[in-house]
């Protein structure tokens, strides 16, 4: 007995179509970098290879691209305090938990919005160009648009907290800042956590990445070694930003069964 | 003596199309109530108004003789206090914390803040759940409560609160009837030490009676009867459950 036909239905169609996108793009990718890969760019690829499996490991330079490590985490760290409280405070008045009032929402989101508009290498620029080279324009650079993304993250989580507990509290007799600590913070606060946590290695990374307009830090290290081509120095600080990640990761997994338990 | 709530021709319309009222209603100081009804009659609603979490869009709420609508917070707090029959608690605090969240209308927020974050010192919390049976349980964790801890630490909370009038919203319809005579007992019992007065609703009429002085029967949005306890046969509460929408 032959097997019913089965018309393709809406869900596999498009299935397909994506499929099909995904397919062309990739196939395109391949033609344009196909001059690019053949000869010079394979040599590059072993070079960074083998600077990969032996990185320079002297003492000297293992100190230097220690302090590296602790400028670059210095920089996340002053930058994540600014953006956190900033951020927590943008988040309660976006989110209306303590005083709602649509203009004053709107208006919040609305400046949070325009935070995030720039990356924080466009915001660097702009600090650097208003305040010269100095820390406190890199700090600001990552702490500005971090403030917009924990802003509205965080208000989000915020606003949509179960009311219930909430309004059982204000039965009780609870002023609205009591209700912000007993009834709204309790329920946030493991994600919210959580996510400040993920925002710190983000904040490593960028700091890394900002180093390179000449900040200091692990960023700054490796532009240096990739201008003199030297694959096994450049190596090096690369691994110190995973290392820092990994740790910054660990640390946030930590806090967050401490505080779900 | 003043009454400790007096409902005066009170109305609610409600979004969905429900409607409470009017009702007149007077509870006075020590009663204990019970507020029967099929779902949907309006009890919740009636409870919500008590406590004044809702304005009625007619008539007025009076509270031990005042405008319910012109207390502040604090003094509000002090005349009467509302438990529901779910989520009332915080689920990721401590017991010692939802328990003492009763005192909230009391304290100011800085102390608030404190008794949240640095380890205090909280007698009231612990003789309120003494009183309830949950006194080990005061630094567990909210979440880890049964259904029926719940509802304790919930009654705790209210009597650390101090209410005149206790407004209790069907406090034992997830219970099982062993449970929900115990929870009720413990409800009455509460109330009669400290002098409360109590306003209950309740599904089931057999436990109004053997709990409560005074039965009030509500059906769609109305008050149908009002009587004492020892005046109401079952007659008049089979007609309230089974005529009318079931």
């Amino acid at each position: 007995m032959p097997a019913p036909f089965r018309r393709p239905g809406g869900r596999t169609i498009a299935g397909l179509l994506a499929a099909a996108a995904v397919g062309v793009a990739l196939l395109r990718l391949g033609a344009d970098a196909g001059p690019a890969g053949a000869g010079g760019g394979a040599q590059a690829l072993e070079r960074l290879v083998r600077g990969a499996l032996a990185p320079e490991r002297s003492p000297a330079y293992l100190l230097t691209v220690a302090a590296d490590a602790a400028v670059t985490a210095a920089y996340a760290v002053a930058a994540m305090s600014l953006a956190t409280v900033a951020g927590l405070v943008a988040a309660v008045i976006a989110s209306g938990v303590l005083l709602d009032r649509a203009w004053l929402r709107a208006g919040c989101r609305i400046v949070l919005a325009l935070t995030r508009s720039a990356h924080e290498l466009v915001w660097a620029l702009l600090f650097v160009a208003a305040m010269g080279l100095s820390p406190a324009a890199g700090v600001l650079a990552i702490a500005v648009p971090y403030a917009g993304v924990i802003g509205r993250v965080l208000g989000d989580r915020l606003r949509d907290v179960d009311p219930a507990p909430v309004r059982a509290l204000a039965a009780a007799g609870a002023s609205p800042l009591s209700r912000l600590f007993y009834g709204v913070v309790p329920q946030v606060a493991p994600d919210a956590l959580g996510y400040l946590a993920y925002r710190l290695e983000c904040a490593l990374r960028s700091a890394a990445v900002l180093s390179f307009v000449g900040l200091g830090g692990l960023g700054f290290r490796i532009e240096l070694a990739l201008r003199d081509l030297d694959y096994a120095r450049a190596w090096t600080p690369i691994y110190a930003t995973l290392l820092l990640v990994v740790l910054v990761d660990w640390l946030g997994a930590r806090t967050r069964r401490r505080f779900a338990r | 003596m003043e009454p400790v709530l007096r409902l005066e021709q009170a109305e609610l319309r409600r979004s969905e199309g429900f409607r409470l009222g009017p009702v007149d209603l007077v509870v006075r100081p020590g009663e204990r109530v019970a507020l029967v009804g099929p779902s949907g009659a309006g009890k919740s609603t009636l409870l919500s108004l008590a406590s004044g979490a809702l304005g009625p869009d007619r008539g007025t709420v009076w509270l031990d003789g005042r405008r319910a609508d012109r207390l502040g917070r604090r003094e509000r707090a002090r005349l009467v206090g509302l438990m529901h029959q779910r989520h009332d608690l915080v689920e990721q605090l401590r017991v010692r914390h939802n328990v003492q969240a009763g005192l909230l209308g009391r304290w100011s927020s800085l102390k608030a803040l404190l008794a949240l974050v640095g380890p205090v010192e909280a007698p009231e919390a612990r003789r309120a759940l003494r009183r309830v049976g949950l006194e080990h349980a005061l630094e567990r964790r909210t979440s880890e409560l049964s259904g029926g801890e719940h509802q304790r630490v919930a009654l705790a909370r209210l009597l650390v609160q101090d209410p005149t009038l206790m407004l209790v919203d069907e406090p034992v319809a997830s219970l099982d009837p062993v449970r929900s005579r115990e929870l009720l007992a413990l409800l009455a019992g509460i109330a009669a030490e400290g002098g409360r007065a109590l306003l209950c609703s309740l599904h089931q009429p057999e436990l109004a009676l053997r709990h409560f002085d005074r039965i009030v029967a509500m059906r769609e949005g109305r008050i149908v009867a009002d009587r004492a306890s020892p005046d109401v046969e079952q007659a008049d509460l089979d007609e309230v459950y089974l005529s009318g929408r079931g």
